[in-house]
Parts: C-alpha cells; structure tokens; sequence
C-alpha cells in the first residue's frame, strides 16, 4: 500500500445531483427558492433555481405607490465553475440567465364618457430576461448537508420600460448532495 | 434571488405634479392701514381644472378622491435690516371658507371640497394690527420660491396631486411685500 491508496475518497465525487434552499429570500423576502444542480465534473456543474414570491409588504408597497413593480417569480439556469477545485469546500463562479416576470403599475391619464380627464393608476404584467454573473463559497457537513453563500447580479435586457433594471442572485442556501 | 431593484423604484409612485397658474390669489390693495385685513383665496377653484397642454378638463376629485387640498403660508414683519419676525395673527386670524391653523412656524390652510358647488373652498385674512413692513411668503414646506404648492389630501392608496401655484403677485423670493401705514 502506498501514500496515496491511504488518503479516503470523497464520497461527495460520486454524489453528482443536489437540491437546494434558498433561507435568506425565504425569511427575508417571502419567496420561496429551489434550486437542483447537477455536478458535471470536477470543474463544472449547471443547475436550474425556481423562486415564486407573494410578500405582503412588497404588495403593500405597490399599492401605496412606494415602489412599481412586484416580482413574482424567476427561473434561472447557471452554470458554474469551481475555483478552488476541492469537493467539500471551494470557491464557486458562475453565470446565469433569468426569465422573469410580475406585476408592473403605472399612472396614465385617462378620458371618461363625459370627455373629462382623470389620472388613474394602471396595472400590467412584465416578463424579461436578465443575464448576470455572481460568485459565492460552498461547504458540505458529512459529505451531504450543503451550505452556500451566493453574490450575484444581473441586467434585464428586453421589457426594461416595466420590469427591474437589476435583479440580485444573493442568498443563503442549504441543500442535500446524493 | 433575494432582491430586485431598479431604478424605477426610487420614488413615490403615487405623486402627480401640475403646474396651473392662480389656484390661490392675495386679494391685494394699494394702500394698507392698521385693522385692514389681509384676504387670501382659493377663488373657489373648480374640481375641474384646465391642465396645461391637455384637450380636456382635468377631474382632481376623480383623481384624488380627496376632499380637500393644503398649502402653507406666513406672513412676517421687518423688524431690522434684513431681519424679519414670524407674525402669529392668533385672533387676527379671520376664517371665511375652508380652513386654516395657526402653528408656531406657518399657517396651514385647506381647501375644503364642497359637493353642492363642486368646488374647493378657502377664504382667509389676517387682520394687521401694527404698522410697519410685512412680507406674506408661502415657501415653508414647498420647493417652488415662486408659485403656492397645493397637495390633495389623498387617501387609501389614492393618488396625491401636487399643483404648483404660479402667484404673479410674488416676487422672485416668494413674497408679497406690503406696507401697513398707521
């Protein structure tokens, strides 16, 4: 037996699928997060994520006209590379793309049947797609348990007259290796 | 994702802002002398305005839903060079229409909405008591050195419409300057 033939494999290189919660944007924001990535090699992986938001604040803010849009949900794939080439803990780049979409509110002036004029608050529907890139540090507990920190931002590109013109990719994220 | 931002949500949406001239007046005189009362007035301004560079009247009730619309003023006396003193009028504060209170910094007037006339309401004065130099100024709680700010008293998620009162009888600080004489 040599050096090497000593040294235990990780089990976490056979385990290639993984699934994933956003808490941060759970608790801070009301959106539900989830996330399936698949580890390509040791280099790669991809992965799609899924949010649904529905906060009572940030509908509040819209109709008290503190803010005009509601983002309602995202489906975003990536893509990423490991910086640090460990399996249990590294450094993470990524890019993303974004589809996303929500409600959007606007003030027009509007002409009643009377021919009198009147401002009124119209509502609409966004949907776009951003681009962007973040990066973040991964770490797993017992080879299964994963916890992630994630930066990221992108740019919306096509419905930018109505949706965010940045959209954040931050979270804290606790997922299961298998 | 945690957050969206942009820069699209960095005011208030809920804000409209008009510029139509002489909503508020001063009911000027040549000439002022102790117990002349000093009248301001909303000319009874229609809830139907004409906005300028629109085809048709504007409906601020339907807008705003508001019942009544606020503006600030103060009148000051010179007391030195260059050193003017907030006059309080207290019972010299005469209310025809409308509505108007007497803080410590300014005076809080209000347009009240009349459904009978459909009109918003406000006639005020303030009796001169003392000879001297005065200075009528409606630029506390506004932008505008220029014009009376009036904003709606909305509601409910209502929308606020903010009217820059353009007043030629002020000069270019925002003031109506004038003498009381014994």
């Amino acid at each position: 037996m040599n050096a090497q033939d000593s040294i235990p494999v990780s089990k976490l290189a056979d385990r290639k699928n993984e699934v994933r919660i956003d808490v941060l944007s759970l608790i801070a924001s009301s959106k539900v997060n989830l996330t399936y990535e698949r580890f390509l090699n040791r280099s790669f992986s991809v992965g799609v994520s899924g949010s649904f938001a529905n906060s009572d604040k940030v509908n509040d803010d819209f109709d008290s006209g503190n803010r005009n849009t509601i983002p309602k949900y995202e489906i975003t794939p990536f893509v990423r590379y490991n910086l640090s080439k460990g399996n249990s803990s590294f450094y993470f780049a990524e890019l993303f793309a974004c589809a996303n979409g929500g409600d959007f509110r606007q003030t027009v002036r509007l002409t009643d049947a009377n021919n009198v004029g009147y401002y009124a608050i119209q509502k609409s529907d966004y949907s776009d797609l951003a681009l962007g890139a973040g990066v973040g540090y991964k770490f797993y507990i017992k080879e299964r348990l994963g916890i992630e920190f994630l930066v990221g931002f992108g740019a919306n590109l096509i419905d930018t007259d109505k949706s965010p013109d940045i959209l954040s990719r931050v979270g804290l994220g606790i997922g299961y290796r298998f | 994702m945690a957050g969206d931002c942009s820069n699209k949500d960095s005011e208030f949406y809920n804000d409209i802002y008009l510029t139509i001239p002489e909503l508020v007046t001063i009911e000027t005189h040549n000439s002022y002398a102790v117990n002349d009362v000093l009248w301001l007035n909303s000319d009874n301004f229609s809830r139907y305005l004409t906005e300028p560079n629109q085809t048709t009247q504007l409906d601020v009730l339907k807008t705003t839903n508001a019942q009544s619309f606020s503006f600030t003023y103060l009148l000051e006396k010179k007391v030195g060079t260059d050193t003017w003193e907030l006059v309080l009028p207290g019972n010299n504060l005469i209310i025809e229409r409308g509505n108007a209170v007497e803080t410590d910094l300014f005076i809080a007037a209000t347009c009240l909405y009349n459904a009978n006339t459909e009109e918003y309401e406000f006639r005020s004065g303030i009796r001169l008591t003392q000879p001297g130099e005065y200075r009528l100024n409606f630029g506390y709680n506004s932008v505008s050195t220029t014009a009376v700010e009036l904003r709606s008293d909305s509601f409910n998620n209502n929308l606020f419409l903010n009217i820059n009162s353009t007043n030629t009888e002020l000069d270019g600080s925002g003031n109506y300057n004038f003498t009381v004489s014994e």
